[in-house]
C-alpha cells in the first residue's frame, strides 16, 4: 500500500511527539538535579534506628581535633547507643583525619547514669598499645570526651575504666583516675 | 502524453480535499499541544526541584550549614535525614508499615508515608500534604520544621520562619567589652561582667599579672597594651576567660574591684599608692619558700623500664632521651642555683607516676620538673610544649576533697589537690619558660597549655611538665629549627633562674 505524503507527515508528527515526551522524562532539564542528598542511609530493621553523630578525630600535624559526621545504626537503649557511637569512633575516620586510638582498642561496656556521668570501660589494649606523647594522649581523651559531649548532651563527666578498673593514666601523662569534666574539654 | 498531461492538469479539484488537509493539520497540532500539556502536568506532579535553603546556625564550634528542601507537586518538603542530623534525633523506620519515627530528646514524632498526619507523643497533627518516600528517604512537608518549634520540642534553638533560619542559642558571654585606659601613673582595664563573676588572680608579679574568670565566656578576644601594660590579652580558654597583662619595668602594685556588673583591674607604678594601701604590692612568685631560697629541685625523667614512651626519629626511645635530658638539666640547675637536684630515676627503672610525686614531696622539693619528649602532632617537625596543672582542675579537686582537720598545725590536703596552692607560681614559671623558648628559637613552635597532668597533681611545690621534640635533621626546617639538648636546657634553666631571682617591684 502506498503511503501518501500527508500520512508521512502524521507519522512523523506522532514520532516527534513520542520522542519529545520520552526526552522530557529521560534527559530533560531538572533530571540531573538530585532530589535527595547523596548520603542515602540504609533502612534499618524496626528494632534499630539511624542516628547522625559527630565523631572527633585528630588533625594531622597538630594537637587539635575535628568533627566528622556519620550516620550510625543504633538501638533504643541509651547504653546501646553509647556503644554504637564509640564503636563507630574506634572504626576510624573516613576523611583525612587521624584516629588517636591504638589498633585493637575496644569498648567493652558503657554505663550511663541519670546524673550525667558516663562510664566507659575499655579493653587493656587502649592503654598498653598507646604510643604517644602528651599531645596524642590529649587528642585521645579529647576524642572520647568531645564525642560524648556532641552526641549525648546530658553527659557532664566521663570516667575511663580499663577492664573494669580505674587507672592513673592511659598513656602516662593525663589523669583519668578522676572523671574528665566535659566543660574543661569543650 | 499531452492528453495525459492535460488530464492531470485539468483534473477537477476536490473541494473537500483542502478542508480535510487543514482539519488533519489542526488535529495533529491539537494532539501535540495536548500531549505536551499532559507531559508537563505529569512532570510537575511527580518531579522534584530544590526549594530555598534553610540556614542552620549552630553555636560555636559547630559550623553553620544549609539544608535544602525539595519541591514536590508545588509543596516544599524536607528530608528526615536533615531533621535528624540538625536536631540530634534518632530515626526508627518500620518498612512493613512505612512508618518513620524521630526521637528528639524525650519526644517521639511519628510519620506515615502517604498520610498527611503526624503523631507527636501520640497527639495527632494534620499536615495537609502527605509524607513522601523518595529514593529511600522519607520527606516531610516543610511546615513540620516550624511545628516542632511551636510545640516546644526543640530545646536551645529558635526558628525564624521569615528568614528561614534555625538558630541554636550560644551562651550569653559573661565577660564583655574589655578595654584599657592609660591614666598617668595608673593603667586601668575595665570590663562588663555578667553575674558579677569574680576573677581569680593566679599570680601578680612585677613583670606580669594573670587572672582567670572561671566558668566565664568572652565576647571577643582582644590584645591589651597601653600605659604600664606593655602587652597582654584577654582570651577564652576551655572553662574560663584568661587575662594576662605584661607590665613595664617599675610596676609597683595592682588592685582588682568588682561591683555593679563592672570589673576594674588597675596597675600602678606609684609606690605611694601601694604604701597608702590603695594598691597591693606586686610580688615575685613564692618559689623556694618565703626566703626564696631554692634548696631542692626534683627532675623527673619521663617513662622508664617497661614503659618506653614514644619512639623518636632515629630509633631512640623517649625513656632514654628523657634521662639524658634530665641529667643535662640537673647540671645546669645545680650550677646556676646551687641547689641539690634529685632525679626520680637514675637508670632504666619502672617508677609509677605516684612514686615520682612522692619523691618530690618526701624530699621537700622547692621545684619539680618532669622531662618528656615527643615527635608527633604539633611536635612532628620539632618544637616544645610546656604544661602545668590546669588551675581549673586544681580548684575543682581542692573544693571536692578538702579536709578541714590539720595535724600539728599543718592543714591536711588531699593528695591530688597538693598542687592547688602553688598552681599560680607553676603557671608563672611555665609562662617564663615558654616565653624564653619562643625568644630563643623564634622559628620553632612553642605551646603553653594546662591540663590534668597526673604527675603534677600531687606535687606540693611549683611544678612544670616539659616536652620537647628533637630538632629537624633534614629538610628546610633543619636550618631554622636547629638546636641541641644543651641549647634547650640552657634556655630552660635561664628562665627558671630568672623567675627564682625575680625581685620585688
Amino acid at each position: 500500500m502506498k503511503i501518501k505524503p500527508v500520512q508521512w507527515i502524521i507519522i512523523g508528527a506522532v514520532a516527534a511527539v513520542v520522542l519529545t515526551v520520552w526526552a522530557w522524562y529521560a534527559i530533560g532539564p531538572g533530571r540531573s538535579t538530585k532530589i535527595a542528598p547523596e548520603r542515602l542511609t540504609p533502612l534499618a530493621s524496626e528494632l534499630e534506628g539511624i542516628r547522625g553523630v559527630y565523631l572527633y578525630y585528630g588533625v594531622s600535624g597538630t594537637d587539635s581535633l575535628a568533627a566528622e559526621y556519620r550516620d550510625v545504626v543504633v538501638k533504643d537503649r541509651p547504653a546501646d547507643q553509647v556503644r554504637a557511637i564509640y564503636r563507630e569512633l574506634i572504626a576510624g575516620p573516613t576523611s583525612g583525619y587521624e584516629s588517636p586510638f591504638p589498633q585493637g582498642a575496644e569498648l567493652l561496656n558503657a554505663y550511663y547514669t541519670s546524673r550525667g556521668a558516663l562510664y566507659l570501660d575499655w579493653n587493656r589494649t587502649l592503654a598498653q598499645a598507646f604510643r604517644g606523647g602528651s599531645g596524642r594522649e590529649r587528642q585521645l581523651l579529647g576524642s572520647i570526651v568531645l564525642t560524648a559531649a556532641a552526641n549525648l548532651p546530658d553527659v557532664k563527666q566521663v570516667s575511663i575504666l580499663i577492664e573494669g578498673n580505674p587507672v592513673e593514666t592511659v598513656g602516662g601523662h593525663y589523669d583519668v583516675m578522676t572523671p574528665l569534666q566535659v566543660a574543661e574539654w569543650q | 502524453m499531452r492528453a495525459g498531461f492535460g488530464r492531470e492538469l485539468e483534473r477537477p479539484r476536490n473541494p473537500h480535499a483542502r478542508r480535510r488537509a487543514i482539519i488533519r493539520l489542526l488535529t495533529i497540532g491539537a494532539a501535540l499541544a495536548l500531549l505536551t500539556a499532559a507531559a508537563y502536568v505529569a512532570r510537575a506532579a511527580t518531579s522534584a526541584h530544590t526549594g530555598r535553603p534553610i540556614l542552620v546556625d549552630y553555636s560555636e564550634p559547630r559550623p553553620s550549614e544549609r539544608i535544602t528542601p525539595i519541591m514536590i507537586g508545588g509543596a516544599t518538603y524536607v528530608s528526615t535525614n536533615d531533621l535528624a542530623r540538625v536536631f540530634s534525633a534518632t530515626k526508627y523506620w518500620r518498612p512493613d508499615t512505612q512508618k518513620l519515627s524521630l526521637r528528639i530528646g524525650e519526644h517521639t514524632i511519628r510519620f506515615t508515608v502517604g498520610a498527611p498526619l503526624v503523631l507527636i507523643d501520640d497527639e495527632g497533627w494534620n499536615l495537609v500534604m502527605p509524607t513522601r518516600l523518595i529514593q529511600g528517604i522519607v520527606f516531610v512537608p516543610e511546615p513540620v520544621v516550624a511545628g516542632l518549634f511551636e510545640r516546644g520540642l526543640i530545646a536551645g534553638a529558635s526558628y525564624d520562619e521569615a528568614a528561614r533560619t534555625v538558630r541554636f542559642r550560644g551562651e550569653v558571654h559573661t565577660v564583655r567589652q574589655v578595654q584599657i585606659f592609660p591614666r598617668g601613673h595608673v593603667t586601668e582595664i575595665s570590663a562588663s561582667l555578667l553575674r558579677g563573676l569574680p576573677p581569680r588572680v593566679l599570680y601578680a608579679t612585677p613583670s606580669e599579672i594573670r587572672m582567670f574568670f572561671e566558668g566565664g565566656t568572652l565576647d571577643t578576644m582582644k590584645s591589651l597594651a597601653g600605659g604600664i601594660v606593655t602587652d597582654g590579652w584577654v582570651r577564652e580558654i576551655p572553662g574560663a576567660v584568661d587575662l594576662r597583662l605584661e607590665l613595664a619595668d617599675g610596676a609597683k602594685g595592682y588592685a582588682v574591684s568588682v561591683g555593679s556588673g563592672r570589673l576594674k583591674v588597675s596597675v600602678t607604678d606609684d609606690q605611694g599608692l601601694v604604701d597608702g594601701g590603695v594598691f597591693t604590692e606586686l610580688d615575685p612568685p613564692p618559689i623556694g619558700g618565703h626566703d626564696r631560697n631554692v634548696r631542692v629541685i626534683v627532675i623527673d625523667p619521663g617513662h622508664g623500664g617497661s614503659d618506653k614512651g614514644v619512639t623518636l626519629p632515629g630509633g631512640m626511645v623517649e625513656k632514654d632521651a628523657a634521662l639524658d635530658m634530665a641529667r643535662a638539666l640537673r647540671s645546669a640547675l645545680q650550677q646556676r642555683l646551687g641547689a641539690r637536684v634529685i632525679l626520680t630515676r637514675e637508670g632504666d627503672d619502672d617508677v609509677t607516676v605516684q612514686r615520682r610525686a612522692e619523691i618530690a614531696n618526701e624530699s621537700h622539693a622547692d621545684l619539680f620538673v618532669s622531662v618528656h619528649l615527643d615527635a608527633q602532632g604539633s611536635l612532628s617537625g620539632g618544637g616544645f610544649r610546656v604544661l602545668t596543672l590546669s588551675p581549673l582542675a586544681a580548684s575543682s579537686e581542692a573544693q571536692g576533697d578538702a579536709i578541714p582537720e590539720d595535724v600539728d598545725g599543718v592543714p591536711l590536703r588531699p593528695w591530688l589537690g597538693a598542687q592547688t596552692n602553688v598552681v599560680g607560681s607553676s603557671l608563672a614559671l611555665a609562662q617564663a619558660v615558654a616565653d624564653s623558648l619562643t625568644h630563643a628559637f623564634p622559628q620553632t613552635p612553642v605551646t603553653l597549655t594546662s591540663g590534668r597532668v597526673r604527675v603534677l597533681e600531687p606535687v606540693a611545690c611549683p611544678a612544670l611538665f616539659l616536652e620537647s621534640a628533637p630538632a629537624a635533621r633534614s629538610g628546610p626546617e633543619a636550618m631554622s629549627r636547629g638546636y641541641t639538648i644543651y641549647d634547650y636546657t640552657r634556655v630552660v634553666s635561664d628562665a627558671i633562674e630568672r623567675v627564682v631571682r625575680m625581685k620585688h617591684g
